[in-house]
């Protein structure tokens, strides 16, 4: 080899040829080296060079010769693998040759892949991705023109010849036939028009008819088609006398036809008066004499027509009383129909009445007896006892009770003025009592004291009630609503006036119910149902298990660790449970459990956070709750594909090009 | 010569006309073609930021998601939010119906007959009453559209009709006293509830069902987006009928007695009944017990309303007072008290919040009631009767009260009452018949389930009270300690058994103890975690379901 890098140096070369020479020379060389050394009997310490082929070094050269010098320097040649000490390297173990493989094999294709990377991100963010080749959207076209039909087997090639030449054949994008248009230019324009309008006549009349013959169709008068029938049956009539002169055997046979059609139409039994006209009928001919009369011709008719002929067999006879029992029947039952008909209806006034009597006879009076229990009127509501309570019907002020109690004291005379600035807070104790006059305030005392006994037993419940009285609510201002009209007003005064005779008699609702102290009572329950609500912990230990005892001991209230425990829950579930903290609302803590299932445990993967997680959910989507372009936006299709449109892989060409473009 | 120079005028014209050749399709051109304009010409006006806000759902998502690809995503998605926003508030200038409304000062001396005298003809025709004495006091119902009405007398006469047309369905006597009348989810059929069973007729009158096991109804309410027939009975039963299925929901026992005052929060669909005793209870559909009770009367109720935006709550009680209650705080906002001998009776709110009451024979309508700022002393308007007033209902999308009272029924005008722009998909006044049969279709496909009426959060929470006591459990196995172990090192010669070398060979031993137990720690921790997630998708085995259930005891 170093005798050819050395020849390789000498020669001043053209390129192409050179290579060839080398590629040739090689091996040649290489046979001729190894049988001189065969000759020797030695065997030839090859030095092998790793990593350049002659081809490559060749391209070095080629490379470096572009400089336009004439020659190449040796430090042109960058060869690998050589020492500076001029020895070469050990070659590389196979295990360490797959390794080096493999390893350029991972950096090329990832390389490869990664260019990719930020594409199908691309493609992945994207809020619609679409798979087709046309452009998405509407677009119509031309419906296809079918190719000519071209004859192929010999049969069709010699029919499509004969029709070719037929003059007769229309062709598809002209109205006449060649033949046809010949004819047309032979005739003159006055004729052709002449024809045409007769044709144009012809047609117009036709239609006409059509048309004349459909209306007359779809009468549907009765009285008409009676007045067509009749007319039929006279023509036929006629016809037949006539037949009778001329030609009396098709007469005779005409005479069958008739005959057989009449046993026909008996044969339907169409004339049994079951239609709904002859029963209305049947109803009425009670009353009226001439529709009786026209009952009776009707059946008489329909007995003529059910009736057989002579020529029928005699054992057929008996059977022909048969269709004239039901008549009689028939007769008898309208009868007995009539009487049903007048004894239900008389059971069902007896019922009415019946009913009425039960019902104090609203159904019959105009005048209601009927007391609404619900309602509470005030006419009936008993009234105050002190005239001097009434406020002044002019006042318009916003007041506490306290303020009216106040105001009730004094008479009627008050300043407004003075009424507006007493505005206090009123709280619900007050707010039962405020009306009460001032005689039953000393039972109210009582009543109060009861309830203060009362609540001694329970003391939480007094809390609660405490907390009940002190609520915020008192704050609420009380508004008092004005009679919007004078005149109800005076009415309401004269009512009152005429009423104060009852005075004594007259207790206020708020009186008759003041017994149900419907707020301890309220505090009660809701007491109840925390404690049912809550953990529950029961100490089930023996009384002085694990404590001192001894005559100087006094019971430490100390709290084990499971109370404890239970207590730090309790309270962890106060804290998650009521936000409500007023005494006045009880909320139930099992309020969400049903929903509680549907709803997921933990925030779902894609979000951090429970405020994402809500705030994705915000938005309704349905029509119902945003406009119609909005929930088109809203229920986007990630993907459209088309149907018979091939997903082709992307390419690769293509797809960078795009990229550079971009 | 006339006719030469009309053809040349002819030829002009046809001069002037331009033909549109079709491109060859195949080239890619199209024979027809929307025209559409370019968007440079389109120049959208900025929405107001007041306006935007007011359709906003709610507040945008803050931080980054759990990968930067599910970030990128959540951008995008708050992006479309936006614009539906954007689009709702563009779509408000097609609202282009203003309500009605009376102005000026003493507005409760204007009577029926100043309005009928001023106002168009249509309205006109909107003030009526039917003189129906001898069946009274008359209950009533509108239906979701308003467009149709069904009254029932107490004593048996039961009428449906349009309204507006004043074409009637049917009228019947049921020979039975009737409590209450409703419609149902559609003008096709309405339930009374007579005697003893609530009776299901169409609008021929023809009775479809009799249900027997919702007995002694008083009131009847319809929950049209869950299809369920609420019924509160005199024996104190409160019963769900699913109309869709025939299959009664639940049925309670509230154990408070008479149950009379009903009504329906129309965004939650909790039912609120009201008790002698004063107090107000929520109620839902899953739970045997009430899910909220509220003290709002120190006597007995007389009547409960709850408003078109689920917030407010009316009540009126027999001491004569009216109070208006925040359901969201439970707090008493505003309390109104009647004169003496002036006790308030039913109540009803508009859509447009005007709340009518009612009082012996007269019935008054108070504006903006729910408003703390604002406190009424005199009504809006105020209307008397003949008779004593036994219901009272607004016209939904309409400016009209319905009022049934002991001599029939009568009809006035509420100017601003109702909502001038109806929502066609919601409740269409003008739907033709295919369109009813559409929306009964439709509504039956978005039937919301029972399970979903609740008083608290909603369905797009996280259930926290398990969130937190799972954290709870992943806490406790987070501090799981090693054991302690005691050691004792062999004594060694030469030195080795100096007292720190034995304390260091303790250490060490000890230090190795800890780190392996520590490293069993997390892989137990790490399997568990898996198995948890594996076991999620498996619902057999957190569920009831399991084949190992059965190996559970029976108790409870």
């Amino acid at each position: 080899m170093e005798t050819d890098d050395a020849d390789l140096f000498e020669e001043s070369f053209d390129d192409e040829k050179v290579t060839e020479d080398v590629a040739v020379d090689e091996v040649a060389h290489e046979k001729l080296l190894n049988s001189l050394f065969a000759i020797d009997g030695k065997k030839r310490i090859k030095n092998n060079v790793r990593g350049i082929s002659i081809q490559s070094g060749n391209f070095d050269l080629a490379v470096h010769s572009k400089r336009n010098e004439g020659k190449i320097k040796p430090q042109d040649l960058k060869l690998k693998g050589r020492d500076s000490s001029g020895n070469l390297k050990k070659p590389m173990s196979s295990m360490e040759t797959e390794q080096a493989k493999r390893l350029i094999a991972r950096e090329t294709m990832k390389t490869e892949m990664t260019t990719w990377e930020p594409i199908v991100q691309e493609i992945r963010a994207a809020p619609q991705m679409i798979f087709s080749n046309r452009p998405h959207g509407v677009e119509m076209r031309e419906a296809v023109q079918p190719s000519r039909f071209k004859p192929r087997s010999t049969l069709e090639k010699e029919l499509f010849a004969a029709l070719g030449q037929s003059e007769d054949v229309l062709n598809p994008n002209k109205e006449l036939t060649k033949a046809e248009e010949r004819a047309l230019k032979a005739m003159s324009i006055k004729d052709a028009m002449a024809k045409r309008a007769e044709l144009m006549r012809h047609q117009e009349l036709l239609s006409r008819v059509q048309i004349r013959a459909k209306r007359v169709k779809k009468i549907k008068s009765k009285r008409y088609r009676k007045i067509m029938r009749k007319e039929k049956e006279t023509a036929q009539r006629k016809e037949l006398e006539k037949l009778q002169q001329t030609d009396p055997e098709a007469f005779v046979e005409r005479l069958e036809q008739i005959d057989k059609s009449r046993m026909e139409e008996r044969l339907t039994l169409k004339h049994r008066g079951g239609g709904k006209f002859s029963r209305l009928h049947k109803v009425y001919s009670k009353f009226d004499d001439a529709t009786k009369d026209a009952m009776q011709e009707m059946l008489q008719k329909s007995r003529e027509l059910t009736k057989k002929t002579e020529n029928v067999s005699s054992s057929e006879d008996e059977e022909e009383e048969v269709p004239t029992l039901p008549e009689k029947s028939a007769g008898v039952d309208s009868d007995s129909d009539n009487e049903d008909e007048t004894r239900t209806r008389k059971k069902h006034i007896e019922t009415l009445k019946a009913i009425n009597n039960k019902a104090g006879g609203w159904l019959s009076g105009s005048k209601s007896t009927f007391v609404y229990v619900d309602e509470h009127l005030p006419s009936q509501e008993p009234e105050a006892l002190d005239l001097q309570e009434e406020k002044p019907t002019g006042s318009l002020d916003v007041l506490s009770p306290e303020a009216n109690e106040t105001e009730e004291k004094q008479s009627n005379s008050q300043d407004q003025s003075e009424q507006q600035e007493k505005v206090e807070s009123s709280d619900i104790d007050t707010m039962v009592e405020d009306t009460t006059a001032s005689d039953s305030k000393k039972t109210g005392r009582k009543q109060r004291k009861r309830k203060k006994r009362k609540a001694d037993d329970t003391k939480s419940e007094d809390i609660q009630a405490q907390k009940l009285a002190k609520t915020k609510e008192g704050s609420v201002k009380e508004v008092f609503l004005e009679t919007p009209l004078e005149e109800e007003a005076g009415e309401e005064e004269q009512l009152e006036n005429d009423r104060d005779g009852d005075d004594s008699m007259v207790v206020t609702m708020e009186e008759l119910f003041q017994d149900e102290d419907v707020v301890e009572q309220f505090s009660r329950e809701k007491l109840a149902a925390e404690a049912k609500a809550g953990p529950k912990f029961e100490d089930t230990k023996l009384p002085g298990w694990g404590c001192w005892s001894g005559p100087d001991y006094k019971e430490e209230k100390r709290l084990t660790k499971k109370q404890k425990r239970a207590e730090a829950k309790a309270k962890l579930h106060g804290r998650r449970e009521d936000k409500v903290k007023q005494p006045h609302v009880w909320l139930n803590p099992q309020r969400d459990d049903s929903v509680r299932k549907l709803q997921p445990k933990t925030v779902p993967f894609p979000y951090s956070s429970l405020q994402q997680y809500e705030a994705s959910l915000r938005q309704p989507v349905s029509r119902d709750f945003v406009r119609e372009t909005a929930f088109k936006l809203l229920t986007k299709p990630e993907v459209v594909t088309k149907l018979g449109h091939v997903i082709k892989p992307m390419n690769k060409e293509e797809v960078f090009k795009k990229k550079i473009a971009n | 010569m006339t006719s030469l120079t009309s053809s040349s005028e002819k030829k002009s014209e046809k001069a002037n006309i331009r033909y549109f050749f079709p491109k060859d399709p195949d080239k890619g051109g199209a024979k027809f073609s929307f025209i559409r304009r370019k968007k440079d010409v389109i120049e959208e006006v900025p929405v107001d930021e007041r306006k935007l806000k007011k359709w906003r759902s709610g507040e945008a998502s803050r931080g980054y998601a759990r990968t930067k690809f599910h970030s990128q995503k959540i951008r995008a998605r708050e992006k479309v939010f936006e614009t539906v926003a954007e689009k709702a508030a563009r779509a408000e200038l097609l609202c282009a119906e203003e309500e009605g409304a009376l102005e000026g000062e003493k507005t409760y001396q204007i009577t029926q007959n100043d309005i009928r005298s001023t106002a168009d003809e249509a309205t006109q025709q909107k003030i009526f009453d039917l003189r129906l004495d001898q069946f009274g006091p008359y209950r009533l119902d509108y239906t979701r559209n308003g467009r149709h009405l069904v009254i029932g007398g107490a004593k048996g006469h039961v009428a449906a009709f349009d309204w507006q047309t004043k074409s009637l369905h049917c009228e019947i006597n049921v020979m039975e006293t009737v409590a209450d009348v409703k419609w149902l989810h559609q003008e096709t059929m309405f339930a009374v509830a007579q005697k003893k069973n609530v009776f299901i007729y169409d609008n021929q009158g023809i009775e479809l069902h009799c249900l027997k096991h919702l007995d002694l109804a008083l009131r009847l309410e319809f929950l049209p987006y869950h299809f369920l027939l609420v019924s509160a009975s005199a024996k104190g039963y409160l019963s769900y009928l699913d109309v869709s299925m025939g299959k009664e929901v639940s049925g309670i026992c509230t154990k408070q007695g008479r149950l009379d005052i009903l009504t329906v929060n129309p965004q939650s669909a909790i039912v609120h009944l009201g008790h002698p005793n004063g107090t107000v209870s929520l109620w839902t559909p899953n739970m045997k017990e009430p899910a909220a009770k509220i003290l709002c009367h120190a006597s007995s109720l007389r009547d409960v309303a709850v408003d078109f935006s689920g917030n407010y709550m009316a009540t009126t009680g027999m001491d004569r007072r009216l109070k208006i209650f925040d359901l969201r705080t439970y707090k008493e906002l505003s309390r109104f008290q009647y004169n003496k001998r002036q006790c308030p009776g039913t109540l009803d709110f508009s859509q447009k919040g005007i709340l009518a009451v009612s009082r012996d024979n007269v019935v008054e309508l108070y504006q903006d009631m729910t408003n703390q700022a604002y406190r009424p002393e005199r009504p809006y308007l105020y209307h008397r009767c003949d008779k004593l007033v036994q219901d009272v209902m607004f016209c939904p999308y309409e400016d009209v009260l319905g009022i049934g009272h002991g001599w029939g029924f009568s009809s006035i005008v509420v100017p601003g009452a109702g909502e001038a722009n109806f929502d066609a998909l919601e409740a269409n006044p003008f739907q033709s018949k295919s369109q009813r049969k559409q929306t009964e279709v439709r509504m039956l496909l978005d039937k919301v389930q029972p399970e979903m009426i609740t008083l608290g959060s909603g369905i797009g929470e996280v259930d926290l009270k398990t969130a937190e006591e799972l954290q709870e459990e992943r806490n406790k196995t987070k501090f799981l300690k090693p054991s302690k172990i005691d050691f004792t090192p062999r004594h060694k010669m030469k030195g080795g058994s100096k007292a720190g070398k034995i304390e260091q060979r303790k250490k060490g031993v000890q230090e190795q103890h800890l780190r392996s137990a520590v490293r069993d720690i997390v892989r137990t921790k790490q399997v568990e975690g898996r198995l948890n997630q594996r076991n999620k998708s498996r619902p057999g085995l957190t569920d009831g379901s399991s084949s190992l259930q059965r190996l559970k005891k029976k108790s409870a």
